[in-house]
């Protein structure tokens, strides 16, 4: 399979391929691109090891006070609720609120290691520091979600086996389609609508603060792939674009499974009493395909934030459109503008980290359009 | 034996194509706190080569009429070389050198970016692997810097010598951690400071002094990096395992010394002048003698004491490879030196304007920091 290049911004080597990163004509070979991306990563720094940026002590009542909303749980709206006290209820939502952050931090290193790896396969040297500043921003969200694990639970939950293979084949793909829609446009999607619900949903002020943080940067990570998708899918032939089409309906379905099953979670039901196998049934008999439809039309819901920029870049045709039109109502996504709904809370976030590191100019990824 | 020689569970590593090992879920909360001063410290030292605010690239230089550095620096100029050139030939030799050594730099700040990516790949401990990604980003404005110096001044940079190449080839592409530290780290990393020092002491162009002193605040804390996993590691080595890196580190330094200025590695630059590179290799020789060589290398700016410096305070030269070293350079008199290296204070100097123009507060310099 090939690497499906239509701008030099792109172009790739082998990544075992080093020699050829010393090419003389390379180094003057250079996209502005992604330079306001760059330098605009100084203003919207933070740093989870320091407490001017957020304090990782700040309590919660795990036990009796749920971290987000009840109403925002899939489980409850099941018959499962009926075979749960109050206690168990905030025990059941707490602990799948650990499962989504332990998937969400499996996520971030995956995103790491990804970033990493297109520092070792893009040519163009200003993409090159585009992915290296990448890598060092998803590392500190890696430290970021591993203390916020550890103050509430000690240690993440196990991945899920279709996410952590989803993250393998991203991660030690040579393909740099494939690593980009996988990660910066469908794994970052799905995190961005993630953050946003919790940012939303959340009881406890340390999550929120937490989400409005990570987001700041991942608004500039989703921009990367959006770049890629605005120069790349208009010159793609009718098999380029099938090929990525299904790929990344492939995805989302993995990515679906893994945050909706409840066989991916088998753990969890049993830490509260319950058989994971009656769950599964009572999970299949409730959500039904419209339930879930009804679910997903919520704007805040993770996977329309997905299926949206999946829509916008123009990567779903009419070959798949019906595929995702059983969670979502795409007329309604089509005549939509390209605003997302984490895009405001990451500006806000954005703006309090220029004034908390004495910035002066304000730049937030909406406001950067690709030279 | 351990082909990693791990002596400190912050340097435990995987192998490369090993990413399921990074979701283990008990290696996110073994992290190490050794490197968060150095990773907290990269905000106050922050500078953008893209940013006229921190260094402006359009600063012009009269390329044919100026020296970038005295002509004094130039080992060629020196010899039966010099005897050959009028006065325009030599201010374009010495400023082609220039280029060379620029370009050998911008090769190995390339390499530091991708052996620094490729850390993210081994290193397992979760702190190590943040101050990995965040040396990857700083090589990268390096790359960055450099290119656009080079570009400025010549338009592109020159191929790398073979012998740089097949180092930097090698580093970027062992599995092991010892090698790409005390490769990277110590050796090309010491061999960088020394360089930039000495560029940064005697460049008469502005633009370029200024480049080597905002490059240096980053490479301060890179080479404390290799200096935290010395450290932590040497002390613990068996003896077996000391001859392997002492050994391998005399053999790289050799390496460099032989080759990065000899003139095989820049036969291009003989030919522009209608020289012949072995003539010119001849002329070095008759004029350099290993007792004058020594009499440049006590020059506290030379780029290969600062090296050596690096390599016997963090205790990888014994008195196994000592005489390999002592035939540059006064070991006795490097060895009564503190640990203080010549590029320190300037690095300081401009971390400090940097904290300044970033409106920092806190004063994080890399000697300042004591790995906790």
């Amino acid at each position: 399979m090939e690497n499906i290049t239509k701008d030099p911004a792109y172009n790739a080597v082998d990544p075992t391929d080093f020699p050829a990163m010393l090419d003389v004509n390379r180094y003057g070979e250079r996209t502005t691109a992604f330079d306001k991306i760059i330098s605009a990563t100084h203003e919207h720094f933070w740093d989870p090891l320091d407490k001017k940026y957020i304090d990782f002590t700040q309590k919660f009542d795990l036990e009796n006070e749920y971290l987000i909303n009840p109403s925002a749980n899939a489980d409850l709206k099941t018959a499962i609720a009926d075979k749960l006290d109050e206690k168990g209820k905030i025990k059941l939502v707490n602990l799948d609120t650990m499962w989504a952050l332990s998937s969400i931090l499996h996520g971030e290193q995956g995103a790491l290691s990804l970033s990493a790896s297109l520092c070792h396969i893009l040519r163009d040297p200003g993409a090159q520091e585009y992915a290296a500043n990448q890598t060092r921003e998803e590392a500190r969200h890696v430290t970021g979600f591993t203390k916020y694990i550890q103050a509430r639970w000690g240690k993440p939950a196990q991945v899920g086996p279709a996410l952590g293979n989803l993250l393998n084949e991203l991660v030690s793909s040579p393909l740099v389609w494939k690593k980009i829609i996988g990660m910066q446009m469908l794994v970052e999607g799905l995190a961005m609508g993630a953050f946003a619900t919790f940012y939303k949903e959340s009881r406890d002020p340390l999550l929120r603060q937490l989400m409005q943080l990570v987001m700041t940067d991942e608004a500039f990570h989703h921009k990367f792939g959006k770049i890629w998708a605005d120069r790349t899918i208009p010159h793609l032939n009718k098999k380029e674009h099938e090929l990525i089409e299904d790929w990344a309906w492939e995805v989302f379905t993995v990515l679906l499974f893994n945050l909706g099953s409840p066989d991916q979670k088998a753990w969890m039901y049993q830490a509260c009493g319950l058989d994971p196998v009656w769950c599964q049934q009572a999970f299949m008999e409730a959500l039904t395909d419209s339930a879930i439809r009804t679910e997903l039309q919520e704007a805040t819901n993770i996977f329309r934030v997905l299926i949206k920029t999946l829509v916008k870049a123009g990567i779903i045709t009419d070959r798949t459109r019906g595929n995702y039109a059983a969670y979502i109502d795409m007329h309604e996504l089509y005549a939509e503008g390209d605003r997302m709904v984490g895009d405001d809370i990451a500006e806000e976030g954005i703006k309090y980290l220029i004034k908390l590191n004495g910035g002066t100019s304000f730049v937030t990824p909406s406001s950067i359009a690709a030279e | 034996m351990d082909q990693n020689i791990t002596k400190d569970p912050a340097y435990d590593a995987a192998d490369p194509h090993d990413f399921p090992s990074m979701l283990d879920v008990e290696r996110y909360g073994r992290r190490s706190t050794a490197f968060d001063k150095i990773i907290s410290a990269t905000h106050d030292h922050f500078w953008d080569p893209l940013d006229k605010k921190y260094i402006d690239f359009d600063k012009p230089w009269d390329m044919e009429n100026a020296y970038l550095i005295p002509p004094r620096m130039s080992l060629e100029l020196q010899s039966a070389i010099g005897d050959r050139l009028t006065e325009k030939q030599k201010i374009k030799f010495v400023n082609t050198g220039v280029l060379f050594s620029m370009s050998s730099i911008l090769h190995g700040e390339q390499g530091a970016l991708a052996l620094s990516a490729s850390l993210c790949h081994i290193l397992r401990d979760p702190g190590a692997q943040e101050y990995a990604a965040n040396q990857t980003r700083e090589e990268a404005r390096h790359v960055t810097a450099f290119s656009a110096y080079i570009k400025k001044r010549w338009g592109k940079p020159t191929p790398v010598g073979p012998a740089l190449g097949n180092l930097l080839v090698e580093m970027v592409g062992s599995p092991y951690v010892w090698k790409k530290l005390v490769g990277m780290q110590m050796l090309v990393e010491g061999l960088a400071m020394g360089a930039f020092a000495t560029f940064y002491t005697y460049a008469e162009d502005p633009l370029l002094k200024q480049l080597c002193q905002l490059v240096m605040t980053d490479e301060a804390f890179h080479h404390k990096f290799g200096k935290i996993w010395a450290d932590r590691t040497i002390p613990k080595l068996s003896v077996e395992e000391r001859n392997k890196i002492e050994d391998w580190a005399a053999e790289v330094f050799m390496g460099l010394l032989r080759n990065i200025g000899s003139p095989e590695q820049k036969k291009w630059l003989y030919a522009e002048f209608d020289m012949d590179w072995q003539w010119a290799q001849g002329a070095m020789m008759e004029a350099f003698t290993d007792a004058k060589l020594r009499e440049r290398l006590r020059d506290s700016t030379s780029i290969f004491r600062v090296l050596i410096k690096t390599l016997l305070k963090a205790g990888i030269i014994t008195d196994r490879t000592r005489g390999t070293y002592a035939a540059y350079v006064d070991m006795a008199e490097l060895h009564s030196e503190s640990d203080r290296m010549i590029g320190d204070d300037i690095a300081e100097e401009g971390i400090k304007y940097l904290m300044t123009l970033n409106g920092g507060k806190s004063l994080m310099t890399p000697s300042a920091l004591a790995a906790e």
